[in-house]
């Protein structure tokens, strides 16, 4: 075993600022990606109408494309600029080639030019979060092989946060690649061998560019006088061990081999020791933005754990609950560690105010989801989901997410638009900048107390309904008739007339099920005492 | 010692990769799809299902989860539903051959495993309501 003089080293060597023109690189990158996290809050906010809306559906496909992609992209982005800005003064080598770097960038912008304007063509794959014609898909993995080498040209002496840039740029490039084996008929005829490889790449993925991003918080903890610890090792050795074998906890319900749940759930239950870490790094004295990140890094390593347990998991997969995980870990730790870096970096001083809208808007947020995803689990395990009956039963927290989300996307435009402005250099005098800003705080930050109060009402009017129990016909109503004819039978526009009056003649309803009839399908799986029971519930409902 | 520990974890990284890529399933699911499944899953992705379907779970939580959606329901019920939408559900304008694809893919899914899978609920889920 040889020493590893290079952490030693950056124990003791003070890390120097980066070069001015290192800077404007940094600052050119995160302008990118700053205009990429724009397109996700548009994006997102329009999107979020179809939490709330009865409407036609259609539009929902590309602004969720663009939405996920963004939100991916925009932070890969933004960590590989830093790391690029970072790297020479973190090894004491320039930078290999910057004109390189610029290339790299330029390739994302077209990847990301080119997103948009697939996918308001209708051009998709059908895949999910790499929903987008595979050309662009070869302009992002040629960003990532360019990024590759720029890095391993310029390393020479590693210290552990420059190795976890370099483990994330090369887990990216692999992810990458096997996000794509669907092309390969080995994979794509081959259902559960398709979706097991697909989360595969998607887990480790979101690993690979949280080493970077982790990687930075490091770097950055160094230059403010933290010395590099033996711990930040540990650190790097569970993260990348989590990131490469823990994938699978997102496939734990796939009939894949027995072995690959196993290996997920340990490794999972592993991150119970980053837990401590974070806990431990929330009470250390750091600038704010990374202080709120080590809140909301325990906050989702603990709802992770909770959601590894297989059995939890077998009530919170495929509901919201996971999207609150995704959304949590993406908003709430890697914009606020990537921002965080840009500040440092930038000498921003961060609006106190915006933070403080920032958090309980994402705490309600992630709440809605959560609650949103619990209602939908149950009503799955109880075989009684049907879209309209979860839709009634969730307007409280889908309205949450949706109130939340508007206060969250402006607390972030608040946040990220002073610290790009310093990155980029341009200081202007305070006072014409902040009092705009502030009456819409003031405005978000009242909308959130609203939104926390609505949310303890709607706990209570919730649990009051999801223990009302139906039964018999009224049950049968709901898996079965529900989703075109409407709650308590009242009827669909234009898909399925009203159901309510008294004079039902059980034949008539009975042939009508089993026929169908125009619009209408048959429900051959219906019995006679299913047919008698929901027209005595139709009796017994009508006015 | 840091340098050990990385190259051993991808190495293991490495070894884990393939056994997953070419041992994914238990015996049921293990059906490769014949020319129509594997068409009908052209139409799936062609017409986005996953942005509010799921199989197995994942995918987007607009709609149901479809993963034994030819058990719960007859082939007449999907057909039409594939035909005129429903409440929030577009009306794709599809030809009877992509129905049929997608169809005869939803079965091939269906006899792959369950969602939500088997002893899950505990039986005494849905004792109290």
């Amino acid at each position: 075993m040889q020493p590893d003089t290079g952490l030693l080293e950056a124990g003791r060597r003070p890390t120097s600022t980066p070069a001015a023109e290192d800077l404007r690189l940094a600052a050119t990158f995160f302008t990118a990606a700053a205009a990429g996290l724009a397109i996700v809050l548009a994006a997102g906010l329009f999107a979020s109408k179809f939490y709330v809306s009865r409407g036609d559906a259609a539009g929902f496909m590309p602004l969720r494309t663009v939405h996920a992609s963004f939100a991916a992209g925009w932070i890969v982005v933004g960590a590989q600029g830093f790391v690029l800005a970072c790297l020479p003064a973190a090894t004491g080598t320039p930078l290999w080639s910057r004109k390189l770097a610029f290339v790299q960038l330029g390739l994302w912008v077209a990847a990301g030019a080119s997103l948009v304007a697939t996918a308001s063509l209708g051009l998709y794959t059908g895949r999910e979060y790499l929903n987008f014609p595979t050309p662009i898909s070869a302009l992002v993995f040629t960003a990532g092989v360019l990024m590759a080498v720029n890095f391993f040209k310029t390393v020479r002496r590693a210290p552990v946060y420059v190795w976890m840039w370099g483990c994330g740029i090369v887990l990216f490039l692999w992810t990458w690649t096997e996000a794509h084996a669907w092309l390969l008929p080995f994979y794509r005829h081959h259902l559960i061998r398709d979706m097991t490889v697909q989360w595969k790449s998607y887990g480790a993925m979101a690993g690979s560019w949280n080493l970077m991003v982790y990687g930075l918080a490091f770097y950055c903890a160094e230059r403010a006088g933290a010395r590099a610890h033996r711990l930040w090792t540990w650190v790097f050795w569970l993260a990348l061990a989590n990131a490469l074998l823990g994938w699978a906890h997102h496939t734990y319900h796939l009939p894949q081999a027995p072995a690959i749940r196993w290996i997920a759930f340990v490794v999972s239950m592993s991150e119970i020791l980053l837990l401590i870490k974070a806990l431990r790094d929330m009470t250390a004295p750091a600038s704010p933005l990374f202080r709120s990140a080590g809140f909301w890094i325990a906050a989702n390593l603990l709802l992770s754990l909770l959601i590894s347990v297989p059995r939890l998991n077998g009530i919170t997969h495929g509901t919201q609950v996971t999207v609150a995980h995704s959304m949590g870990t993406m908003i709430g730790i890697n914009l606020l560690l990537l921002t965080g870096v840009a500040a440092t970096l930038g000498g921003a001083r961060v609006p106190r105010l915006a933070l403080a809208i920032f958090h309980p808007s994402l705490a309600v947020f992630l709440l809605g989801l959560a609650w949103m995803g619990l209602a939908r689990g149950t009503l799955q395990l109880q075989a009684r989901w049907s879209w309209l009956l979860d839709f009634e039963r969730t307007q409280i927290p889908r309205w949450a997410f949706v109130g939340a989300g508007i206060a969250l996307a402006g607390a972030i435009v608040a946040i990220v638009l002073p610290v790009m402005r310093d990155l980029l250099g341009e200081r202007r005098e305070a006072p014409a900048i902040v009092g705009a800003p502030r009456i819409g705080f003031a405005g978000a930050s009242a909308m959130g107390l609203i939104l926390f109060g609505g949310s303890g009402m709607g706990l209570w009017y919730g649990g009051r309904v999801a223990t009302t129990a139906p039964a018999g016909g009224e049950q049968l109503f709901q898996q079965n008739c529900l989703t075109c004819h409407g709650i308590d039978a009242r009827g669909t526009p234009d898909k399925a007339p009203s159901l309510r009056k008294k004079s039902y003649a059980f034949e008539e309803v009975w042939l009508q099920v089993n026929r169908g009839e125009g619009n209408m399908p048959s429900f051959p799986h219906l019995t006679e005492a299913d047919v008698l029971a929901i027209v005595e519930y139709l009796r017994g409902s009508a006015p | 010692m840091n340098r050990i520990v990385v190259f051993s974890l991808w190495a293991v990284f490495a070894g884990y990769s393939g056994y997953a890529h070419l041992h994914p399933g238990e015996p049921q699911a293990s059906a490769r799809m014949d020319a129509m499944e594997a068409y009908g899953f052209t139409v799936w992705r062609e017409r986005n299902c996953q942005a509010c379907h799921q199989l197995y779970g994942t995918g987007g939580y607009l709609g149901p989860d479809l993963t034994n959606v030819t058990s719960r329901r007859s082939e007449g019920h999907v057909e039409a539903t594939l035909m005129r939408g429903s409440a929030p559900m577009p009306r794709f304008e599809m030809s009877p051959r992509e129905r049929e694809g997608l169809i005869a893919f939803l079965k091939y899914v269906d006899a792959t495993g369950h969602w939500p899978p088997r002893g899950w609920p505990p039986p005494d889920f849905n004792a109290g309501r």
